[in-house]
């Protein structure tokens, strides 16, 4: 289903796309301007023409999906969206004759760039992680992952009452507080080097397993390091469901404002250039 | 000691049940422990914690270990306990009452933090929701959108229409992010100054702006004949490509009038030109068609031109491989002895009678004088030299006779006939030795060697020289330039037996090695500007005729 609107009626706009990529840079390729290849010959006009129109268009996406009352999908939208966006790196950067500079111009290139390649981004997280969030989920919900952590939580807690007081210590720090999220960089790698389960389960492999341990205390320590295991597990796939939420979102918070911003830039390029024509 | 502990557990609404135990024990352990006295079951409390010991109404808490307590607030390690008293333990507070008789102490122990075992475990939006760890997209879009109208569109604008603003911000130079290329190192001294150029907003940069600066630039054509009113300079000169300026330079920029050159302009007197390579007609020097005015005219060389220069001069001769006897022995000569470049390089030197030729074509003509020569000049000058130096042959004579035979004569005084006769004698001497000799100088051998020389009834007569300036007058060649190619490679001097020949060569010689524009692989690239000049015409471009 997600894939689906890559596939959007055989790729059709795919091969749109991919056409007007290829005319472009035949085009490119075929004409021999008296100065070098910028903005300004036909050329340049042409395509800057075009890519500016298109700009406008792919953003008006954005305007339609917040008013999509759900009658007719935008799948072949979408579609039309994520292709014609990727010959827009082709058609601009033709634009540009490959001329960069600390200029509004490239400016305005730079903030296209950002929005494609965030753009790209979403794709490539669209097509890849719901499958994954699925598989590392099995049939689960994040809510549901919590509340057995917190049930195991509760049971390890009652089970290291009986222990020494650092075992019982840790195990309560522990559980303490959720070890979930943190910054959004903790949140993105899907890790926790600090996790106190972990460290929890650290000591208790590292106890002596023989000498001291009373046959009673030792059921109690195998049943917490059982708990303990069942709990890093699911913390693990907690986490790694949070990644992946994430990933599935934080693309939009570079994708839109610098599309807004690349609108700016470009009615900014675009005064630029024809106010000293 | 007799204690008395009540264990409050508050329950919803603020209502309490009190579970109250007696005991009697010398001391009071509190712990997670399950033997402890005082049993407090919370993960927050060590197994042994602390302990109560005292007699006689006396009775402290202590800490075990390093386990914290808080007496009355105050973390420490001991307390006394009085009634009031208020010792924190973990998430519990003990609280020592006065206590009943029979009782020496009473505590109240209530669970006063309890674990939120909800809380600790719950999902949050921090967690789920990545946009609490982010600003606001809105906020983030409109604060950087204002940043970007502010220092690309108002700044700039203001410093393009206000030369007040520009000054003032000078050293921060909005315009420069406007710039959209970096200028021509010839335009760099005003590439601080936009509006030099861009006067008007929204309109493209007009003539009359490079007119200030380039007031001396010719016109492509005569204006008077031609419209030329629909030309830009910015059409072909392009701005802001880095350190070159760029100049329209195809062929296709000048075929595409050229070619049809008629249709454009009907009064031209040009022949229609296409690409080098295969549509550029045989070139057309300017050659002395006819000798008589002279007049001059451009001849293709398809119709085979002569030269008329009034000159003879046989090059294979002078460039014979054995070589030329001279005066001062034999000599190869080769092109280089008498064609000197000028100083750019570009053209040959005129050729100078007496720089190149008089080394070997010495103008003597009295073969028992041969230093006697005459200059390389008129012919009036040539028979006063002449006949001067047989004056003073016959002066030396008369000299001679007069130093034997003393002359009576007074000064002032007539001469004697025989004086007279004598002078006569002698002048008619010297006017017949003149004739002759100019006969000799003026003649075949001489100077008619040669020029064309001719008797006339006033006297001998040499034809004027006439040799075009510049054979090609509506292109550039630079010797320079082609210095890696032999001079016969072009120039077919070698076999040239008369000056008739126009030593030229035809456009096919050219095009051994260029290709046009577009040339083949093994062709050198050139455009029409390799030889041609787009502001040929004598009259300058003047604003008034520049397009609005």
């Amino acid at each position: 289903m997600h894939r689906s609107f890559l596939t959007y009626r055989g790729f059709l706009f795919l091969k749109v796309a991919g056409l007007a990529g290829i005319l472009a840079v035949a085009l490119y390729m075929g004409h021999a301007p008296m100065d070098a290849p910028n903005g300004g010959t036909w050329l340049g006009y042409g395509l800057g023409t075009v890519s500016v129109f298109l700009i406008f268009w792919l953003a008006w996406f954005g305007v339609r999906k917040r008013r999509y009352s759900g009658v007719k999908p935008l799948r072949g939208w979408l579609s039309a969206h994520v292709y014609l966006g990727s010959a827009l790196l082709v058609l601009a950067t033709l634009h540009t004759g490959f001329q960069f500079g600390w200029n509004v111009h490239t400016l305005a290139y730079g903030l296209m760039l950002l929005v494609i390649a965030s753009g790209i981004f979403g794709t490539v997280a669209y097509a890849r992680l719901p499958r994954l969030v699925a598989d590392n989920r099995g049939r689960r919900t994040l809510e549901a992952m919590v509340a057995e952590i917190s049930s195991l939580d509760r049971e390890a807690r009652q089970a290291a009452m009986a222990l020494d007081d650092k075992v019982n210590a840790m195990v309560f720090a522990a559980s303490e507080k959720l070890q979930l999220g943190g910054s959004l960089w903790r949140i993105l790698s899907g890790r926790e080097p600090a996790c106190r389960t972990s460290a929890c389960i650290a000591h208790l492999e590292s106890l002596p397993t023989k000498g001291g341990i009373g046959p009673e205390e030792g059921a109690i320590l195998g049943t917490l390091v059982r708990l303990l295991y069942r709990k890093r597990e699911l913390l693990h796939r907690a986490r790694l469901d949070l990644r992946y939420q994430a990933l599935l979102d934080i693309w939009l918070h570079i994708h839109i404002p610098a599309t807004v911003l690349l609108i700016v830039a470009l009615v900014a390029h675009v005064v630029a250039v024809f106010f000293f024509w | 000691m007799r204690a008395r502990i009540d264990q409050i557990v508050r329950k919803r609404r603020g209502l309490a049940d009190v579970n109250e135990r007696d005991l009697d024990t010398s001391a009071l352990r509190i712990g997670r422990s399950g033997s402890a006295e005082i049993h407090l079951a919370d993960p927050r409390v060590r197994l042994d914690h602390a302990v109560i010991e005292g007699e006689d109404g006396r009775f402290e808490v202590r800490a075990v270990g390093d386990a914290i307590i808080l007496v009355d607030g105050q973390p420490n390690s001991v307390g006394m306990l009085r009634p009031g008293t208020r010792v924190s333990i973990g998430p519990y507070e003990l609280r020592v009452d006065e206590p009943p008789p029979g009782i020496d102490l009473l505590i109240a122990v209530e669970l006063v933090q309890p674990f939120d075992a909800e809380a600790a475990a719950a999902l949050t939006d921090e967690m789920r929701v990545i946009a609490h760890h982010l600003p606001g997209r809105r906020l983030v879009a409109w604060t950087l959108s204002l940043v970007i109208l502010a220092l690309f569109v108002a700044l700039p604008v203001i410093a393009a229409l206000s030369p007040g603003a520009r000054e003032a911000t000078k050293a921060f130079r909005p315009l420069a992010a406007w710039n959209s290329g970096p200028i021509s190192n010839v335009h760099r001294t005003i590439a601080e100054n936009c509006t030099a150029c861009h006067v008007k907003p929204f309109v493209q940069v007009e003539n009359a702006q490079c007119l200030a600066c380039h007031a001396a630039t010719r016109q492509h054509a005569d204006p008077k004949m031609f419209d030329l009113s629909g030309l830009r300079c910015e059409s072909c000169h392009k701005e802001h490509n880095g350190q070159r300026l760029a100049t329209r330079a195809d062929d296709g920029f000048c075929t595409g009038c050229h070619a049809s050159i008629a249709s454009f302009a009907p009064k031209t007197t040009l022949a229609a030109v296409g690409p080098f390579a295969r549509a550029h007609p045989e070139f057309r020097p300017t050659v002395v068609s006819d000798p008589a005015g002279p007049v001059f005219a451009r001849v293709s060389l398809d119709a085979k031109p002569q030269e008329n220069s009034n000159l003879r001069f046989p090059h294979d001769k002078h460039l014979k491989r054995e070589g030329l006897r001279t005066p001062t022995g034999t000599v190869t000569l080769t092109c280089a002895n008498c064609h000197t470049p000028d100083p750019s390089g570009a053209t040959m030197m005129p050729v100078r009678m007496e720089a190149q030729c008089g080394t070997c074509h010495t103008l003597g003509f009295e073969r028992r004088f041969p230093d006697w020569t005459v200059p390389h000049g008129e012919p009036d000058q040539v028979r006063r030299t002449i006949a001067g130096l047989y004056s003073q042959v016959a002066l030396a004579e008369r000299r001679e006779v007069d130093r034997a035979q003393p002359s009576r004569q007074r000064p002032g005084s007539e001469l004697s006939s025989e004086d007279r006769a004598q002078r006569e004698a002698d002048r008619a001497w010297v006017e017949a030795r003149t004739e002759e000799a100019m006969a000799t100088t003026f003649g075949a051998a001489g100077c008619g060697l040669c020029h064309m020389t001719e008797k006339k009834p006033e006297g001998w007569a040499v034809k004027p020289v006439h040799v075009a300036s510049q054979f090609m007058q509506k292109a550039r060649f630079d010797h320079a330039r082609h210095t890696t190619v032999g001079c016969g490679e072009c120039h077919a001097a070698q076999t040239s037996s008369s000056s008739a020949d126009l030593l030229l060569p035809g456009i096919e010689t050219c095009r051994g090695c260029h290709g046009g524009d577009k040339p083949e692989a093994d062709k050198v690239a050139s455009t029409c500007l390799s030889c041609h000049a787009f502001h040929t015409h004598a009259s300058p471009i003047r604003a008034a005729e520049t397009v609005k």
